[in-house]
């Protein structure tokens, strides 16, 4: 939706009243050629004006057209094309005149052609005037371009070559997707050679356990959701452009779309990406890790780099477990000031799993409100996002309710009555409506929290958790600080302070530079203000300690987890039989809460809601479901906050035993859910007997801590060791480093988890950012690369 | 011979309490509440009698709001084997909740009421011996230790003293109200929460149960405990002597 506004800012921008007319008509003739479902749902005008006037009423009718019109876009153009774009190229003229072609390119000659046709075979290198004209102009047909060439490579290497190519001879290259974007980034704007990844469209892997989809660039959105719809997934991002646009695209540009609020950035989301650079170097970041902490997290940079530092060629996503229930609600609002509070109100008091009665949705009598309704669409359709994935069953009534009691909902007109909800909130009435929205703003200030929380929360500071990347027990909940962080100020090496202190959701503004410092450790700059979303408190917390006879067990119960407890799970954690016997040796007052034998696994698993009985119902309905298909062998509630601290105590208190118990060698290791618990199982034989080893951690990130408890420090157990544990991991596409990061202890093992290439780029703007080096020295990156003279 | 334990739905032990901005109260709405620490304890102690043999059955009671169904819930999962809710919107002093549990006691005839010896809401320490006195029945406060005797249907009752260990012979029926050593409560497993969800929850009003629920007590004002001034570092052994001597007048 948004970005379709943004198409009308652009309009509105442009002076001219004959590129408006021009536009217009333009408009008219790709729209009717695109189906009768759009003619039908809109009320044509020949003006652009008045088209904008009726776009208000008529804007959710128009939206979903639009996808449709995406989709039949290519069909009709075949026919229509050329028309359009005769009037677009002299449009377009009048628009770009400033931009003049950069006389270093070089141009086409037929030798380019030939070496193209050497590398991709004759079908793949497209000359053809028809087709060229398809991928020569945007599908608002408002920018064209002129290239002579299009390529159409399937695989990375593929990409490469072309690219080593290209550069070598200075020819300038368009990446291009879907060509659904909205900014003219992607078509050429002169002769650049299009490069068009649609035939690298094939899905690498999923998995069932983590949700994660390894798939290459040219997959189209939509084929992905329903691939995964299959396996009771979705992909984290929703866009009207879904039928038509590519993954490689939605990444490059950083695409937000209609679950932003739900599912957050795709800076949260992609887990790893292949890129090639402009001088074929392929960058493997593809890791299919919740957690990586080794060295500058580079794939940040190429998200929403638009293309123009390098093409993606593999993404790896994070996605959900599909919702089984949704409800939408439709509301009006009197103002924009009710949007907002309404969204406030939604996440604070329902969250994100709750329903809303669709009997009690705001029926939008007048034409007047309908009106009022979309000038206010920003704030609304958060809060439409926001329902748009609400899951839940059966809570409706409660719902309404609770919104009924602190009139949210006035009546049947459901508008959101800000001011007789704040007499409710405070009393006496205070007199101006400013003063109680900032008094409203207290009260919710007080409930919301940070979205980490670790165990040294008592001394470590923002600064540091931001340039170590942290992780913690709710990341399976609230996700990395990649996502979470919005905006940050840092001093560079030579004093320059870099002000990326923004506070917005959604910026895409150029690269994400501040994703570059977030675990960094402290090598890049040092941060010195950091802007940070927060969520709001949960009011409801449950937490289960359950006893499991397998770790095939524990896997699947995180998968059931995942899919029946959704968004309210916040914690998934695990430990063996092993770390359980150090707890109760070594802490003192801690007992096992299932005696009187010890299991060879324990979970952990802890859910935030709002309603404490719903929630607590919703966990233990799971609980027993688990239970009976035989996943859980015995589990106990925790039925108070004491309670609950005396399980978190076990599982928190596992660094405290094992420095009680003696030497302990520790790793930190990011690895795939289903490989997770072999490492410990091979070290164990590997060491024999007479060692313990131990093994825990945030299972539901993928997060192993494997620990070797022994009485004291010996060189010839650490030989056995290492690097046997690292390159294990390596081997296994793990992170040798998922959340704790690399600092002085493993900066020389980074090769483990980052190709050369990757630690190479990583060298390069550590020098740009850094170039005498005095930022946290030895750290981080290996010391030959680094000091290479020394 | 059944036992009725009186649980109480209370703010969580953890909670860091707040008090309502006009004063009237303790903050109890968006509040995680549980059952009163010392009422698991009794409950506890219940489960243990009639796990050894000597008790038939176990009835948890509550009085209150709708909620205390929750916490009803939880005594029926740790494995109470059937549950009374007395439904009362209105605040329960101690006296009221007296006679509500003699009259549910009129009712059921159990040989033995523990109650925790108080709740840790308004710490009030006056049920247990109210109703003991109601009932006229012997009582014992403050257990740390319970024994039962079946056959000469006595109950012996160490309590904690100033000074020692005072230990009471108690002719049953009798009350029973509990300290923080007599046990450690368990944990609710899952099949016993499995189990609970078939088990009842009776609901009766005070009405039914003939009494009329009013207090003579009027609670003015709540108010926190005066925040701690902030500690002064003093340079020199003089300079505290100095306060020691004018500031604090100890020495």
């Amino acid at each position: 939706m948004e970005k379709w506004r943004i198409s009308r800012h652009i309009v509105k921008r442009s002076s001219t009243s004959l590129f408006k007319s021009l536009l217009s008509t333009n408009f008219e003739k790709s729209i009717n050629t695109s189906g009768s479902t759009y003619k039908s749902g809109r009320n044509c005008n020949p003006y652009v004006e008045h088209y904008f006037q009726c776009q208000k009423r008529h804007f959710q009718t128009c939206c979903h057209p639009l996808r449709d019109y995406t989709g039949n876009l290519h069909a009709s153009k075949a026919t229509n094309l050329e028309h359009i774009c005769r009037i677009q190229y002299k449009s377009f003229g009048s628009v770009a005149t400033q931009i003049q072609r950069n006389p270093s390119f070089s141009t086409l000659n037929s030798d380019d052609v030939d070496h193209f046709k050497k590398i991709l075979g004759e079908k793949n290198v497209i000359q053809d005037e028809d087709r060229l004209l398809t991928a020569n102009v945007d599908w608002m047909g408002k920018y064209k371009g002129s290239s002579k060439l299009l390529l159409q490579p399937r695989s990375t290497e593929e990409v490469s070559q072309i690219l080593k190519y290209c550069n070598t001879r200075c020819l300038a290259v368009v990446p291009q997707g879907g060509n659904t974007g909205l900014v003219g980034g992607s078509v050429p704007v002169f002769d650049e050679v299009i490069i068009n990844v649609g035939s690298m469209n094939h899905i690498i892997s999923f998995d069932e356990v983590s949700g994660i989809l390894v798939c290459e660039a040219g997959c189209i959105l939509e084929n992905l959701d329903s691939f995964l719809v299959n396996h009771g997934f979705m992909m984290p991002l929703d866009l009207g452009a879904k039928g038509s646009c590519q993954i490689g695209g939605n990444v490059s540009t950083n695409a937000g779309g209609l679950h932003f609020v739900r599912y957050g950035s795709l800076h949260g989301n992609v887990l790893g990406l292949e890129a090639v650079l402009a001088n074929g170097t392929v960058l493997d970041m593809l890791g299919t890790l919740r957690k990586d902490n080794t060295g500058y997290d580079l794939k940040q940079l190429f998200i929403g780099s638009e293309g123009s530092l390098g093409i993606a060629t593999k993404v790896s996503i994070l996605t959900s477990p599909k919702p089984s229930s949704k409800n939408l609600a439709f509301l009006a609002c009197k103002d924009y000031l009710s949007c907002q509070d309404a969204l406030d109100s939604f996440t604070v008091y329902l969250q994100v799993y709750m329903p809303l009665d669709v009997g009690a949705k705001g029926s939008c009598q007048s034409g007047e409100m309908y009106q009022q309704c979309w000038r206010f669409a920003f704030g609304l359709e958060a809060v439409l996002e926001m329902v748009l994935c609400l899951t839940c069953l059966g809570l409706c009534a409660k719902i309404i309710q609770a919104m009924t009691d602190n009139s949210y909902l006035s009546g049947s007109e459901g508008s959101l009555d800000v001011a007789t909800k704040f007499s409710i909130l405070t009393s006496p009435k205070p007199s101006s409506k400013n003063q109680l929205f900032l008094l409203v703003k207290i009260i919710l200030a007080v409930r919301f929290m940070m979205p980490l929380d670790l165990g040294a929360k008592g001394s470590c500071q923002i600064g540091g958790n931001v340039s170590t990347n942290a992780g913690g027990l709710h990341f399976v909940r609230y996700g990395s600080l990649h996502g979470n962080v919005l905006g940050l100020e840092a001093v560079l090496a030579n004093g320059t302070v870099l002000d990326m202190l923004g506070t917005l959701r959604k910026d895409n503004t150029g690269y994400d530079l501040k994703q570059l410092f977030i675990g960094s450790e402290g090598s890049l700059g040092i941060a010195t203000k950091v802007s940070i979303l927060t969520s709001p408190k949960p009011s409801s917390k449950n937490l289960a300690f359950l006893a499991c006879k397998d770790y095939l067990s524990c896997q699947k119960l995180l998968q059931e987890a995942k899919r029946k407890l959704g968004e309210i799970l916040s914690a998934f954690e695990f430990l063996d039989s092993q770390s359980m016997e150090l707890v109760l040796t070594h802490l003192e007052g801690v007992r096992n809460p299932l005696p009187p034998s010890i299991y060879e696994f324990y979970v952990l698993i802890e859910t935030r809601g709002t309603d404490e009985s719903y929630d607590k119902e919703k966990l233990e309905a799971f609980l027993l479901r688990s239970m009976e298909g035989g996943l859980i062998a015995d589990g106990v509630v925790a039925q108070d906050i004491n309670q609950a601290s005396s399980f978190w105590r076990i599982r928190e208190g596992l660094s405290e035993a094992l420095v009680k118990a003696g030497a302990v060698y520790k790793y930190d290791l990011s690895l795939p859910i289903e490989k997770m618990y072999s490492i410990v199982e091979e070290m164990r034989l590997r060491l024999g007997q007479s060692e313990k080893v131990l093994g825990y951690g945030h299972l539901g990130d993928g997060n192993l801590h494997l620990n070797i408890s022994r009485p004291n420090y010996d060189d010839s157990v650490l030989a056995k060791i290492e690097p046997f544990v690292y390159e294990w991991t390596s081997k296994h596409r793990g992170s040798i480093s998922a959340e704790h990061g690399l600092g002085l202890m493993k900066a020389n093992e980074i090769h483990y988890s980052k190709s050369p290439q990757t630690v190479q780029v990583m060298a390069s703007i550590k020098k740009l950012l850094d170039p005498n080096g005095i930022l946290n020295p030895y750290k981080v990156l290996p010391h030959n690369i680094l000091y290479p003279e020394a | 011979m059944k036992i009725m334990v009186a649980v109480k739905r209370v703010v969580d032990y953890a909670v860091k309490i707040r008090v309502k901005p006009d004063k009237s109260g303790v903050e109890t709405s968006n509040v995680k509440m549980s059952m009163n620490p010392f009422c698991e304890i009794a409950l506890e102690e219940a489960l243990r009698i009639k796990e050894a043999g000597l008790a038939s059955e176990v009835i948890a009671v509550s009085m209150g709001p709708a909620q205390c169904v929750d916490t009803l819930r939880t005594g029926l999962a740790m494995g109470a084997d059937r549950a009374i809710h007395v439904d009362s919107p209105a605040t329960l002093y101690p006296l009221s909740v007296a006679k509500l549990l003699k009259a549910l006691v009129d009712v059921e005839k159990p040989g033995l009421l523990i109650l925790g010896k108080q709740a840790i809401d308004d710490d009030c320490n006056q049920t247990g011996q109210m109703v003991a006195g109601l009932l006229k029945w012997p009582q014992g406060t403050f257990a740390s230790k319970v024994v039962l005797d079946k056959e000469k249907q006595v109950a012996t009752v160490e309590r904690e003293v100033d000074g020692g260990l005072e230990t009471l012979c108690l002719d049953l029926p009798a009350v029973i109200t509990t300290d923080l050593r007599l046990n450690q409560p368990r944990y609710a497993t899952l099949p016993n929460i499995m189990k609970a969800k078939s088990k009842v929850i009776k609901k009766v009003t005070s009405k039914e149960l003939n009494v009329e629920i009013k207090s003579d007590l009027e609670v003015v004002e709540v108010h926190e405990p005066p925040k701690r001034k902030a500690g002064v570092m003093v340079s020199s052994v003089d300079e505290l002597i100095d306060k020691l001597k004018n500031e604090a007048h100890v020495i």
